[in-house]
């Protein structure tokens, strides 16, 4: 576990950065050259030999943040519109079950009205709609760029610096172009790759605790805001729970207040 | 952590397991190489399409494949490297988040409930709607086409292609804009040709009449303010003092709809003191005798000064001054028509400008508009041919300017074959129309409705399905302009945003899918690319208008100007049935009107409702388009009706105050703004609509049609102009 | 003799300016500003301008003073008036405090709410060193902006003060106008007046 006390010791360098945005940036652009250093063979040899690895308690975490990342992020791509109440109700309990391994009483919240509001399936694609998608001008637009600054114009400074983030994490929109890199489907997938990255390499948990704090932070928790101003959709509002639960324990983790 | 264990404890996590299931696997990210990820910048042309006399050739700045900055190709002399403040936003237009980004089903109208669909899905429900239809009618005369000028691009004309390759239909005809002068001037001229507007420099005189190029022509105005430091006099004669007049020497605020008034009373004077040009009227018209007896008979300047408002002095001085300029120049604006003698007044001001001599001059004209830049061949639209068989044998002609009302009448009367489906595109008619209940009534009236659009509006609202079309930037296309001579091409300048499509990409969808569940059931090509499109639309005579040798030499420069226009009709041949000018019209008068420029008497102001409404174009808008964007609110995002002090004092109203404007079909609250500017028996409320407020200039409009238009253009236009309201304080 | 340094200054025909906004917009694209921040201002000024009513409008920006009030307010020497007239404000010496804003008489510098700093015009410094014109000069489609050298301007063509815009003689502002002309007007009696 040699990559963990790698991670160690850049959380003490970001504290210095955090208050440097832009220093930052330089630190992640040096990261990102860095992935470019094979990884040393040997030392994948000499765990791949081993039996199953034990089960470190801040990964299993890790594990558990990624699958909420993934679902929130299946969630805001449009992807759960058309599943029935029966699979909205095996997928609230899985929730459930990744919820539990967090002491948070708004991802409890979340969750539990995940699971008390399947009968609002049958209206989601239309409350989904409404707020996230149109063709009606969008009630909570899930994209940054809307949260910060450059109100209702993508592919402005805020979503370019997005892109920018992507691209130093090796990463590109398959879509690149045609929608908005700032999409919070895409922001939430990103960190979910991130984090499973950082599996391999500490790196990217560096990378994702930078995102967060430079993108996810700036935002999600308004947009959650937001949304439950918007609708009474069970399942919506349950989400929105969810996700700015995972962003506060996330803050409480990182350390890092929200202004 | 090694991969082994990686996998063991992705394994761990039920949601991954069960979501791997939806929706599928794929990630939405690909990997690339950091250092290829810099983007390259380019410069490609582009071409505003919209309904504007300035038609601008656009140079649009791209890097890493999207949008930075639109600017004005310098190529074009016209467009002269500035875009108006509408250009300018359209970055913002391309990157609004309230685009319409997916084929999108309501399920049921107004409800905005709305679920996304493939294109594959959109494509099946409605060729399997129009098939329902032909089979149930045996034609697709039920079937209606409500389009018009939201996009001007030449590939556009695809979807009334596309309505003829599933046979005969429905059809809103016509034009709401122009159609009145468009008559006269076809009358008068054999057609509507304008001089070069670039050669306006050279008018020793000018007047603009009706026109306010100020807010929707400002490239024109550029050169406007470049003649007026030439030393040419600009007169503006329009009932409101507009920012054009604003700029005037001299600004004439005639009583509305009387400009025919002021124009005999000009030619009147100038008869009788011999400035007019005898030597011209002979070698060039028919008719003139006539005319000048018109003249000598009924007209004097004290009439004139009578119905006009404008003092006998005032008329005898712009008399005897445009007479004596050579060259002088009228630029008839659209305004003036917009009357129920709209027409009669475009032709007195023709005649005028033809007796004084000043046709066929360059700095001189009775100036309107030009469709000679049209050279297209109008592929797109020729190649829906209705399939062999239909027995209906021609469209059904509706008016565009009363079309609610008329889909109203059919769909009431069971001897008709009545209208179950309508297409809109390039047109949110809802908001455009007069009579908006008669719209709703007759939207309602109709079974299924696809509207094609960018913009989610009224109209999307009231429709069962919704297209998301591309914008300019995303497709290729050509554009003219009805006012100066230049063509100019538009290149993709990026990728199309989410699923949009072309309208003409989207004709060809459906034939495809139309012929796959009934082969022979639709005759749009499929199988062509919108390039192979582009290059059908320039015949070969057109492209050596330009001296080119193939179509792709226009992508040099972006735009390319039809020559020889510095004076039309300077080599005398008019295109009337004479062949000459014709002060008396025999095709005038077997259209029911007079053949001579006679006055016509204006519409009597109703007893209940004193006040006229004027709702002419607005700076931050055009039409429906614009004003809605981030950028435009972020300057002006609130309606207000001007009042003159004078109204205002004696209705008791103050600057800011909120007003109810009411005519016969409608009404508005808006807030008051006093300004000198507007005559005292009348108020003005520019044409937009606002997002998110209940408000709408043409909420108050009632569908009065003007004198001309059904001659050249099929349809009488619209009297926007004589409209009438009572204005209370709230 | 060495040549003279020259005083850029903004020049605005007013009797050109059609109140469009084409120069507020086009500097908001090209600099990718916050929706809420111009650079430009447009504003409709009295009727009454040229004597008999009319439409009229000033178009302004920063007036890059020669006493600038926003450098001797500004807390962190954020601004500084360079030798060819420029204001220029240093974004990274900015800390938001808004004691410019609060300064100057003309209320440009404007809070920018997500770099939480200051924003305002600098003549498109960068644009004019590399000898193209700012983008408000090359965009306005009447032409009604330009640069001027305030060495070699004649100032009896121009002012530099108009109602409804701060005295100039207070912070020097460096930002001149040509008047709009006035337009003879003539405008007939409402008959029906009685009745509306």
């Amino acid at each position: 576990m040699k990559k963990r006390r790698k991670q160690t010791q850049s959380r003490i360098s970001n504290e210095t950065l955090r208050t440097n945005p832009e220093r930052m940036v330089t630190k992640l652009e040096m990261s990102s050259n860095e992935m470019e250093t094979p990884v040393n063979e040997n030392e994948l040899q000499a765990n791949e030999t081993g039996t199953a690895a034990p089960v470190n308690p801040n990964e299993e975490k890790l594990v558990r943040k990624m699958a909420l990342y993934m679902f929130l992020a299946k969630f805001y791509s449009g992807n759960l519109l058309k599943i029935d109440r029966e699979m909205w109700n095996r997928l609230g309990d899985m929730v459930r079950e990744e919820v539990s391994f967090f002491d948070h009483e708004k991802m409890q919240q979340g969750s539990r009205m995940i699971i008390q509001a399947v009968n609002d399936a049958a209206e989601l694609e239309f409350d989904f709609n409404r707020l996230f998608v149109g063709p009606d001008r969008l009630e909570a637009a899930p994209y940054e760029s809307v949260y910060r600054g450059t109100e209702r114009a993508f592919m402005q400074a805020e979503t370019m610096a997005v892109r920018k983030f992507y691209e130093r994490a090796g990463l590109s929109l398959v879509n690149k172009n045609r929608e908005p890199d700032d999409h919070l489907s895409f922001e939430l997938e990103f960190a979910g790759y991130l984090l499973e990255e950082s599996l391999e390499d500490s790196v990217y948990y560096e990378l994702y605790e930078a995102f967060l704090r430079l993108h996810l932070f700036q935002w999600v928790e308004r947009h959650c805001e937001l949304v439950r101003e918007k609708t009474a959709n069970g399942l919506i509002t349950g989400v929105s729970y969810l996700l700015q639960g995972l962003m506060e324990v996330e803050r409480k983790q990182m350390n890092v207040l929200r202004r | 952590m090694s991969k082994v264990s990686r996998r063991t404890f992705l394994k761990g996590s039920a949601v991954l397991g069960a979501l791997a299931g939806i929706g599928g696997t794929a990630s939405s990210f690909k990997k690339i190489k950091p250092a290829k990820a810099a983007g390259k910048k380019k410069q490609v042309f582009s071409s505003c399409p919209r309904n504007c006399y300035d038609t601008c050739s656009i140079v649009t700045t791209v890097e890493d494949g999207t949008i930075k900055f639109v600017t004005g190709n310098m190529n074009n002399t016209y467009t002269n490297g500035r875009l108006c403040v509408k250009g300018y936003t359209y970055p913002n237009y391309v990157y609004s988040p309230d685009r319409i980004k997916y084929p999108m089903r309501q399920k049921e109208r107004g409800s905005g409930k709305w679920e996304r669909i493939s294109w594959d899905e959109a494509y099946d429900i409605i060729a399997k709607k129009i098939l329902e239809i032909k089979k149930e009618y045996g034609t697709t005369l039920p079937i209606a086409l409500n389009k018009y000028s939201g996009n001007f691009n030449v590939l556009n004309n695809a979807v009334e292609g596309m309505l003829s390759s599933w046979g005969y239909t429905t059809r809103a005809q016509g034009t709401p804009c122009w159609p009145a002068g468009i008559d006269s001037q076809t009358f008068d001229f054999g057609a509507a040709v304008a001089n070069d507007p670039e050669v306006m420099v050279k008018a020793k005189y000018l007047i603009v009449w009706g026109a306010n190029p100020a807010w929707t022509s400002v490239h024109s105005m550029s050169i406007i303010e470049r003649a007026k430091e030439n030393g040419t006099k600009i007169v503006v004669i329009d009932p409101i003092m507009t920012d054009t007049a604003s700029k005037a020497d001299e600004y004439i605020g005639i009583k509305a709809s009387t400009d025919g008034a002021l124009a005999l009373g000009m030619a009147k004077y100038i008869l009788d003191h011999n400035l007019h040009d005898m030597e011209w009227m002979k070698k060039n018209s028919i008719g003139y005798e006539e005319y000048l007896n018109y003249l000598r008979n009924n007209i004097t300047v004290e009439w004139a000064s009578e119905k006009t408002g404008v003092p006998v002095e005032v008329i005898e001085r712009l008399a005897r001054e445009y007479a004596a300029a050579k060259p002088a120049a009228i630029w008839l604006g659209y305004g003036l028509q917009r009357h129920t003698n709209g027409g009669a007044s475009v032709r007195a001001i023709d005649a005028l400008a033809a007796m004084t001599g000043n046709i066929g001059v360059a700095g001189g004209g009775a100036n309107y508009a030009q469709t000679e830049c049209y050279g297209f061949n109008y592929a797109v639209q020729s190649a829906g041919t209705p399939p062999e068989g239909d027995k209906a044998g021609g469209d059904r002609m509706l008016n565009m300017n009363n079309f609610p009302a008329q889909v109203l009448a059919i769909n009431n009367d069971p001897e008709q074959i009545p209208i179950k489906m309508l297409w809109v595109a390039c047109r949110n008619p809802i908001a455009q129309d007069p009579e908006a209940s008669v719209s709703y009534k007759a939207f309602e009236s109709i079974d299924f409705i696809v509207t094609a659009d960018l913009w989610f509006n009224e109209t999307v609202k009231q429709s069962d399905i919704v297209l998301p079309v591309s914008s300019i930037f995303e497709t290729w296309g050509l554009t003219a302009s009805y006012w100066h001579y230049w063509v100019n091409v538009n290149e993709p300048a990026i990728e199309p945003l989410y699923e949009s499509k072309s309208d003409l990409e989207i004709a060809m969808g459906i034939s495809k899918r139309l012929n796959e569940l009934e082969p022979g059931s639709c005759t749009y090509p499929t199988d062509r690319s919108i390039e192979e499109w582009i290059s059908n639309e320039l015949a070969d005579d057109f492209i050596k208008k330009f001296g080119f040798k193939t179509w792709r030499d226009i992508l040099e420069k972006g735009t390319a100007k039809v020559e020889g226009y510095e004076a039309a009709w300077s080599d005398g041949k008019f295109r009337t049935p004479s062949g000459k000018y014709e002060f008396l019209s025999e095709t005038c008068a077997a259209n029911g009107h007079h053949a001579l420029p006679v006055y016509v008497e204006e519409m009597e102001v109703p007893k209940d409702r004193p006040i006229r409404l004027f709702s002419p174009h607005w700076k931050y808008g055009l039409h429906s388009q614009f004003q809605n964007l981030e950028w435009m609110r972020s300057i002006h995002n609130e309606p207000f009706v001007e009042i003159h002090p004078a109204l205002a004092k004696k209705k008791g109203i103050e600057d800011g105050d909120m007003v109810r404007v009411e005519s016969e079909v409608g009404y508005v609250e808006v807030k008051a703004k006093i300004t000198h500017t507007v005559p005292k028996d009348a108020v003005v409320i520019y044409e937009a609509w606002y997002k998110e407020q209940n408000f709408n200039a043409n909420f108050l409009l009632k569908a009065t049609p003007s004198d001309m238009g059904s001659y050249a253009t099929g349809q009488a236009g619209l009297a926007f102009h004589d409209q009438f309201v009572t204005v209370e304080k709230i | 003799m060495a040549k003279k340094q020259k005083r850029y200054a903004f020049l605005i025909n007013l009797e050109r300016c059609i109140g469009c906004n084409a120069c507020t917009v086009s500097c908001k694209s090209f600099y990718d500003l916050h929706p809420s921040i111009n650079r430009r201002f447009v504003r409709e000024t009295s009727e009454l301008l040229t004597g008999t009513p009319k439409r009229n409008y000033i178009s302004t920006s920063c007036n890059h003073c020669d006493r600038p009030a926003c450098a001797t307010a500004c807390p962190t020497g954020a601004y500084i008036k360079l030798d060819n007239g420029i204001v220029k404000h240093n974004q990274d010496r900015c800390i938001g405090c808004r004691m410019c804003a609060t300064a100057c008489p003309y209320g440009v510098p404007q809070f920018d709410p997500v770099k939480k700093k200051m924003d305002k015009c600098d003549m498109c410094v960068d644009r004019l060193e590399a000898g193209e014109q700012p983008i408000c000069v090359v965009s306005c489609p009447l032409e009604a902006i330009a640069i001027v050298d305030l060495n070699e301007i004649d100032e009896s063509q121009v002012v530099a003060d108009l109602p409804g815009f701060a005295d100039s003689s207070i912070t020097g502002s460096s930002t001149r106008f040509i008047l709009p002309k006035g337009t003879t007007v003539v405008r007939g009696g409402i008959k029906s007046w009685n009745t509306l």
